[in-house]
């Protein structure tokens, strides 16, 4: 588990150090203070073999129109104020004090030169390089990504033993990965864990099936005692995201989660039943979480939810961006508490 | 659209002087007694209720524009039990990163910002803000009617904090409309704001 991070010239935040993480960490601030970028952070610093695979998936999301291929457009805002000759470094320790820092930075367009690029014209397509080197402990190992006009080759993962995790993005997203992931529940006879969360949205659910009806894709459909099989993609976006934590959670053994604004879609009713389940989940399955949000709401239920559990282990992190630095503040459970008890704004 | 402001109000990106009490009380007392050019440079949060106000220390010191305050002043009642007024007092410096040794009204110097406790009515006595505004009553025909009051209900209350508040109370209870303290420090007539047993206390907050 992170116990800290560092980072540095990624996205909005010029430099940001939090430490003191808990196994549960709640990111807060005003807009555009870089709670997303620090989620991402979060997410490289656990999985450094495959950094620039990891930044684009993310890119194409933030970004759908982009091509890959074109750097400008697509790589470029990964960086600070848009310096990728500058590159972009991250460092996270974790609770075995074992230090992983990973920087990325564009190299010279020489070194990409391969067969590929003969016959482009200068100007009209540049080729470009992304150079990833990740220091774990005292181990130095490069990654080199290569793009043109032609496409990009992405470097084979680093055998660096990364441990993963489920990103969960900040709007539902019901694709073939959780279609997957709730099939191989049903196998294992598991789907009762997904029920039993989709019912703090919908008392009236009582099954998950998955049904190909018309005979070609596969859909997601829950039984409800009143109407019967109901598609999931025709119910409310708070059943979608109660869904996809749920099969998510359900499918991650000792992996990290990241949620990208958790509160999305969900009524305020169903937040406290989703922080019984996650610090549950979270403590039985030894899962570290890191979730941004905007709701005080979410921040108070949380911390009602630590405090009736008697668990310490929640860190809710107050990010404001200041000339040259982003200042991160982390509040244990009791303070989040005091905070609202005594009406203190902690969301900056 | 934009959040409601919260009660205890943000803090600003200039220098200012903060200062933290216990209840609404206080708050009123201090905003009566500081005189309005004192009063609008400080930002006052109220813990709402004396216990809170080491964690209200911890949170207005983990705020990013904490470094903007010039000053810290705490204003805690003594109560009945010096003994635990003094470890609450400890466990708000510990919040605030004070280490030097309490000393009642003095702003701890070198420290940034620099923090100074108020502890009511003397940082001696047993009491509260209630000793203060006894003393500076306006009517000394009622205060002598409340005295005898007292007398005659067989002085009931066990503690000496007790006894100023019933006083207190009884006391505001017989204006022409009956007021609780913070109503009574609202463009008070009931009290003399300039009465020199508040003039340790306002020089407190002058030097915040």
């Amino acid at each position: 588990m992170l116990t800290s991070i560092t980072v540095e010239n990624f996205r909005g935040i010029e430099r940001l150090h939090v430490e003191g993480l808990g196994r549960v960490n709640l990111i807060i601030g005003r807009n555009d203070s870089g709670k997303t970028a620090l989620l991402e952070a979060f997410f490289l610093a656990v999985n450094p073999d495959s950094v620039t695979e990891i930044l684009a998936s993310r890119q194409r999301e933030r970004n759908p129109d982009a091509e890959v291929k074109n750097f400008d457009e697509f790589w470029l805002p990964i960086f600070y104020q848009m310096d990728a000759r500058r590159g972009f470094r991250i460092e996270g320790v974790d609770h075995q004090a074992s230090k992983t820092t990973i920087s990325l930075k564009k190299t010279s367009s020489e070194l990409t030169k391969t067969t590929e690029d003969i016959g482009i014209h200068p100007g009209h397509s540049e080729a470009w390089a992304l150079t990833c080197t990740v220091k774990h402990d005292e181990e130095v190992q490069d990654a080199l990504t290569k793009g043109s006009s032609k496409g990009v080759q992405f470097p084979p993962e680093l055998d660096l033993s990364a441990e993963g995790g489920n990103w969960i993005q900040a709007t539902p997203s019901i694709s073939k990965i959780e279609i997957r992931a709730l099939s191989k529940l049903k196998q294992h006879g598991r789907d009762g864990l997904i029920i039993d969360f989709i019912r703090n949205v919908n008392d009236q659910v009582s099954g998950i099936e998955l049904l190909a009806p018309s005979g070609n894709r596969v859909a997601i459909f829950l039984r409800t005692k009143r109407d019967g099989l109901v598609p999931l993609l025709m119910m409310g976006e708070g059943m979608k995201r109660c869904f996809e934590f749920a099969v998510n959670l359900a499918v991650t053994d000792d992996l990290p989660i990241y949620i990208d604004e958790v509160e999305n879609g969900l009524h305020h009713s169903v937040l406290h039943p989703m922080w019984t389940w996650i610090a549950k989940a979270s403590r039985e399955r030894n899962v570290q979480f890191f979730i941004t949000t905007h709701s005080e709401e979410c921040v108070q239920a949380a911390a009602a939810v630590f405090k009736e559990q008697n668990d310490n282990d929640l860190r809710v992190i107050r990010l404001d961006k200041q000339e040259h630095e982003t200042k991160a503040v982390v509040y244990d459970r009791n303070l989040v508490d005091a905070a609202g008890r005594m009406g203190v704004e902690i969301r900056g | 659209m934009s959040r409601p402001p919260k009660d205890p109000p943000p803090f600003p990106t200039r220098p200012f002087g903060l200062l933290l009490v216990e209840g609404g009380d206080e708050e009123k007392l201090c905003k009566a007694i500081a005189g309005l050019n004192v009063w609008g440079g400080l930002i006052c949060w109220n813990a709402r209720g004396r216990l809170n106000i080491p964690e209200l220390a911890g949170l207005a010191a983990r705020d990013p524009s904490f470094g903007y305050a010039r000053s810290v002043g705490v204003l805690l009642d003594m109560e009945d039990d010096p003994v635990k007024a003094l470890a609450l007092i400890q466990e708000v410096l510990a919040a605030l990163s004070v280490t030097t040794p309490f000393e009642h009204g003095v702003f701890v110097p070198g420290a940034a910002p620099k923090v100074g406790v108020f502890l009511s009515p003397d940082g001696q006595q047993t009491g509260s803000i209630d000793a203060l505004c006894k003393q500076a009553v306006q009517n000394p025909a009622l205060a002598s009617c409340v005295d005898t009051l007292v007398v005659c209900a067989g002085q009931p209350h066990t503690t000496q904090a007790r006894g100023m508040k019933g006083w207190l109370d009884a006391y505001l209870a017989m204006q022409p409309e009956p007021l609780r303290l913070h109503q009574a420090l609202d463009g008070s007539k009931v009290f003399d704001l300039n009465h020199a047993a508040f003039d340790p206390l306002r020089a407190f907050l002058q030097a915040l």
